[in-house]
Protein backbone atom coordinates (compact mmCIF):
# COMPACT_ATOMS: atom_id res chain seq x y z
CA UNK A 1 0.00 0.00 0.00
CA UNK A 2 2.63 2.43 1.00
CA UNK A 3 4.47 1.41 -2.48
CA UNK A 4 1.63 2.20 -4.26
CA UNK A 5 1.18 5.60 -2.04
CA UNK A 6 4.66 6.93 -3.08
CA UNK A 7 4.10 6.23 -6.89
CA UNK A 8 0.80 7.68 -7.14
CA UNK A 9 1.85 11.05 -5.71
CA UNK A 10 5.24 10.91 -7.79
CA UNK A 11 2.43 10.66 -10.74
CA UNK A 12 0.19 13.49 -9.59
CA UNK A 13 3.21 15.69 -9.28
CA UNK A 14 4.49 14.92 -12.60
CA UNK A 15 0.54 15.25 -14.17
CA UNK A 16 0.43 18.76 -12.10
CA UNK A 17 3.60 19.56 -12.96
CA UNK A 18 2.73 19.00 -17.28
CA UNK A 19 -0.40 20.88 -17.03
CA UNK A 20 0.32 23.64 -15.02
CA UNK A 21 3.17 24.37 -17.56
CA UNK A 22 1.32 23.48 -20.19
CA UNK A 23 -1.24 25.91 -18.87
CA UNK A 24 1.12 28.39 -18.57
CA UNK A 25 3.20 28.14 -21.82
CA UNK A 26 -0.03 28.46 -23.90
CA UNK A 27 -1.49 31.64 -21.90
CA UNK A 28 1.94 32.95 -22.55
CA UNK A 29 2.34 32.13 -26.31
CA UNK A 30 -0.87 32.43 -27.68
CA UNK A 31 -0.12 29.48 -28.96
CA UNK A 32 -3.26 26.98 -27.53
CA UNK A 33 -3.27 24.40 -30.45
CA UNK A 34 0.87 23.43 -29.97
CA UNK A 35 0.42 22.58 -25.73
CA UNK A 36 -2.76 21.40 -25.85
CA UNK A 37 -1.42 17.75 -26.16
CA UNK A 38 0.37 18.29 -23.58
CA UNK A 39 -2.73 19.09 -21.53
CA UNK A 40 -4.26 16.19 -22.31
CA UNK A 41 -0.79 14.14 -21.26
CA UNK A 42 -0.99 15.97 -17.87
CA UNK A 43 -4.63 15.12 -17.70
CA UNK A 44 -4.18 11.27 -18.61
CA UNK A 45 -1.35 11.21 -16.10
CA UNK A 46 -3.69 11.79 -13.32
CA UNK A 47 -5.92 9.82 -14.53
CA UNK A 48 -3.40 7.23 -14.41
CA UNK A 49 -2.35 8.02 -10.62
CA UNK A 50 -6.05 7.56 -10.11
CA UNK A 51 -6.38 4.17 -11.43
CA UNK A 52 -3.41 3.04 -9.89
CA UNK A 53 -4.25 4.13 -6.47
CA UNK A 54 -7.68 2.49 -6.92
CA UNK A 55 -5.98 -0.53 -8.07
CA UNK A 56 -7.99 -1.08 -11.37
CA UNK A 57 -6.39 -2.38 -13.82
CA UNK A 58 -9.48 -4.00 -15.81
CA UNK A 59 -8.40 -4.90 -19.22
CA UNK A 60 -10.10 -2.77 -21.34
CA UNK A 61 -10.32 0.25 -19.35
CA UNK A 62 -6.25 -0.22 -18.83
CA UNK A 63 -5.92 -0.86 -23.09
CA UNK A 64 -8.00 2.81 -23.37
CA UNK A 65 -5.54 4.69 -21.49
CA UNK A 66 -2.67 3.15 -22.98
CA UNK A 67 -4.27 3.83 -26.23
CA UNK A 68 -4.67 7.26 -24.81
CA UNK A 69 -0.94 8.10 -24.43
CA UNK A 70 -0.46 6.63 -28.31
CA UNK A 71 -3.16 9.07 -29.92
CA UNK A 72 -1.17 11.62 -27.87
CA UNK A 73 2.26 11.03 -28.69
CA UNK A 74 0.76 10.47 -32.53
CA UNK A 75 -1.11 14.09 -31.91
CA UNK A 76 2.91 15.64 -31.03
CA UNK A 77 4.26 13.85 -33.69
CA UNK A 78 1.72 15.48 -36.21
CA UNK A 79 2.33 18.89 -34.60
CA UNK A 80 6.20 18.68 -35.13
CA UNK A 81 6.39 17.13 -38.96
CA UNK A 82 3.25 19.78 -39.76
CA UNK A 83 5.50 22.97 -38.53
CA UNK A 84 9.39 21.84 -38.96
CA UNK A 85 10.41 24.37 -36.39
CA UNK A 86 14.15 23.71 -36.61
CA UNK A 87 14.18 24.76 -39.86
CA UNK A 88 12.48 27.92 -38.72
CA UNK A 89 9.54 27.74 -40.76
CA UNK B 1 -2.01 15.30 -69.28
CA UNK B 2 0.89 16.89 -70.92
CA UNK B 3 3.80 17.32 -68.48
CA UNK B 4 4.30 21.33 -67.40
CA UNK B 5 7.69 22.49 -68.84
CA UNK B 6 8.89 24.16 -65.98
CA UNK B 7 12.40 24.71 -66.91
CA UNK B 8 11.85 27.23 -69.85
CA UNK B 9 13.28 30.40 -69.68
CA UNK B 10 15.07 29.60 -66.23
CA UNK B 11 18.38 29.95 -64.79
CA UNK B 12 20.37 26.64 -65.18
CA UNK B 13 21.29 26.38 -61.36
CA UNK B 14 17.48 27.34 -60.13
CA UNK B 15 16.39 24.43 -62.06
CA UNK B 16 18.66 22.25 -60.24
CA UNK B 17 17.45 23.77 -57.20
CA UNK B 18 13.91 23.40 -57.94
CA UNK B 19 14.17 19.97 -59.06
CA UNK B 20 16.05 18.78 -56.08
CA UNK B 21 13.35 20.42 -54.09
CA UNK B 22 10.66 18.74 -55.82
CA UNK B 23 12.64 15.12 -55.35
CA UNK B 24 13.08 16.26 -51.46
CA UNK B 25 9.18 16.59 -51.57
CA UNK B 26 8.48 13.58 -53.47
CA UNK B 27 10.73 10.80 -51.44
CA UNK B 28 10.50 12.31 -48.08
CA UNK B 29 7.53 11.05 -46.92
CA UNK B 30 8.17 7.08 -48.55
CA UNK B 31 11.54 7.31 -46.47
CA UNK B 32 9.53 7.83 -43.54
CA UNK B 33 7.34 5.72 -44.31
CA UNK B 34 9.79 3.24 -44.70
CA UNK B 35 12.13 4.31 -41.44
CA UNK B 36 8.27 3.79 -39.44
CA UNK B 37 7.39 0.35 -41.10
CA UNK B 38 11.19 -0.77 -40.05
CA UNK B 39 10.88 0.50 -36.35
CA UNK B 40 7.89 -1.61 -36.68
CA UNK B 41 8.93 -4.49 -37.59
CA UNK B 42 11.61 -4.36 -34.89
CA UNK B 43 9.49 -3.69 -31.96
CA UNK B 44 8.00 -6.95 -33.53
CA UNK B 45 10.80 -9.14 -33.22
CA UNK B 46 11.79 -7.01 -29.64
CA UNK B 47 8.37 -8.55 -28.68
CA UNK B 48 9.08 -11.60 -29.28
CA UNK B 49 12.42 -11.82 -27.67
CA UNK B 50 11.13 -10.16 -24.46
CA UNK B 51 8.12 -12.07 -23.95
CA UNK B 52 10.31 -15.81 -24.53
CA UNK B 53 12.67 -15.29 -21.51
CA UNK B 54 8.87 -15.60 -19.93
CA UNK B 55 5.66 -17.24 -20.45
CA UNK B 56 5.90 -17.37 -23.97
CA UNK B 57 3.88 -14.60 -26.43
CA UNK B 58 0.90 -16.71 -26.37
CA UNK B 59 0.40 -15.82 -22.46
CA UNK B 60 1.61 -12.45 -22.95
CA UNK B 61 -0.02 -9.00 -21.04
CA UNK B 62 -1.41 -7.94 -25.19
CA UNK B 63 -3.53 -4.98 -23.24
CA UNK B 64 -0.43 -3.73 -22.02
CA UNK B 65 1.96 -4.61 -24.35
CA UNK B 66 0.34 -3.80 -27.58
CA UNK B 67 -0.36 0.02 -26.78
CA UNK B 68 3.77 0.18 -25.35
CA UNK B 69 5.20 -1.09 -28.56
CA UNK B 70 2.75 1.27 -30.64
CA UNK B 71 4.16 4.47 -28.74
CA UNK B 72 7.79 2.62 -29.07
CA UNK B 73 7.47 2.45 -32.44
CA UNK B 74 5.94 6.37 -32.59
CA UNK B 75 8.28 7.71 -30.75
CA UNK B 76 11.32 5.80 -31.88
CA UNK B 77 9.96 6.92 -35.74
CA UNK B 78 9.72 9.93 -34.59
CA UNK B 79 13.69 10.09 -33.19
CA UNK B 80 14.93 8.90 -36.46
CA UNK B 81 13.80 11.97 -37.97
CA UNK B 82 14.39 14.44 -35.85
CA UNK B 83 17.77 13.16 -35.95
CA UNK B 84 17.69 13.42 -39.67
CA UNK B 85 16.43 16.79 -39.94
CA UNK B 86 18.66 19.48 -40.31
CA UNK B 87 19.90 20.21 -36.23
CA UNK B 88 19.96 23.24 -34.31
CA UNK B 89 20.97 24.18 -30.35
CA UNK B 90 17.29 23.31 -29.20
CA UNK B 91 17.01 19.87 -30.87
CA UNK B 92 18.66 18.26 -27.72
CA UNK B 93 15.83 18.94 -25.95
CA UNK B 94 13.39 17.21 -28.03
CA UNK B 95 15.92 13.94 -28.52
CA UNK B 96 16.16 13.76 -24.71
CA UNK B 97 12.58 13.45 -24.63
CA UNK B 98 11.96 11.21 -27.01
CA UNK B 99 14.69 9.32 -25.92
CA UNK B 100 13.36 9.14 -22.38
CA UNK B 101 9.81 7.99 -23.65
CA UNK B 102 10.78 5.30 -25.81
CA UNK B 103 13.11 4.06 -23.22
CA UNK B 104 10.40 4.27 -20.71
CA UNK B 105 8.10 1.77 -22.94
CA UNK B 106 11.02 -0.52 -23.76
CA UNK B 107 11.63 -1.06 -19.98
CA UNK B 108 7.90 -1.23 -19.10
CA UNK B 109 7.29 -4.77 -21.12
CA UNK B 110 9.40 -6.86 -19.97
CA UNK B 111 8.65 -5.50 -16.00
CA UNK B 112 5.13 -6.09 -17.49
CA UNK B 113 5.76 -9.98 -18.10
CA UNK B 114 7.71 -9.80 -14.74
CA UNK B 115 4.82 -9.01 -13.10
CA UNK B 116 2.48 -11.02 -14.67
CA UNK B 117 4.65 -13.99 -13.01
CA UNK B 118 3.54 -13.06 -9.69
CA UNK B 119 -0.43 -13.14 -10.10
CA UNK B 120 -1.98 -11.02 -7.14
CA UNK B 121 1.24 -8.65 -6.42
CA UNK B 122 2.94 -5.94 -7.58
CA UNK B 123 6.76 -5.62 -8.30
CA UNK B 124 7.30 -2.83 -6.02
CA UNK B 125 8.07 0.57 -5.77
CA UNK B 126 11.45 0.14 -7.02
CA UNK B 127 10.73 -1.36 -10.55
CA UNK B 128 7.75 1.17 -11.42
CA UNK B 129 9.09 4.62 -10.29
CA UNK B 130 11.87 4.96 -12.32
CA UNK B 131 9.77 4.30 -15.68
CA UNK B 132 7.52 6.76 -14.43
CA UNK B 133 9.84 9.39 -13.43
CA UNK B 134 11.66 9.01 -17.37
CA UNK B 135 7.75 9.62 -18.85
CA UNK B 136 6.83 12.14 -17.17
CA UNK B 137 10.35 13.85 -17.60
CA UNK B 138 10.29 12.81 -21.16
CA UNK B 139 7.24 14.82 -21.84
CA UNK B 140 8.91 18.04 -20.02
CA UNK B 141 11.97 17.95 -22.28
CA UNK B 142 9.35 17.78 -25.14
CA UNK B 143 7.31 20.64 -23.86
CA UNK B 144 10.60 22.99 -23.12
CA UNK B 145 11.67 22.57 -26.60
CA UNK B 146 8.28 23.45 -28.21
CA UNK B 147 8.68 26.16 -26.01
CA UNK B 148 11.27 27.48 -26.91
CA UNK B 149 10.76 26.84 -30.76
CA UNK B 150 7.11 28.25 -30.78
CA UNK B 151 7.55 32.08 -31.73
Amino acid sequence: MNDILIYTLTEVLLGILVLWKACGYMVNKKKMAVFLPFYFVGATLLFHAGLTFCQVYFNLLWFGLEATYVLLMIWIAKTLMGVNYAAGR
Amino acid sequence: MPAINRTRGKDPMKIGRVRAEEAAAKFRVPCFLAKALLVAALMIVYFFVVTSFFQGWQKAKFFDDLPDLVFATVSITLLCYVLCMKRSPGDKNLIIGLSLVSLTKLIEIPLQELQALTPGESLGLVFWEPPIIMLGLGFLFILQYFWERVK
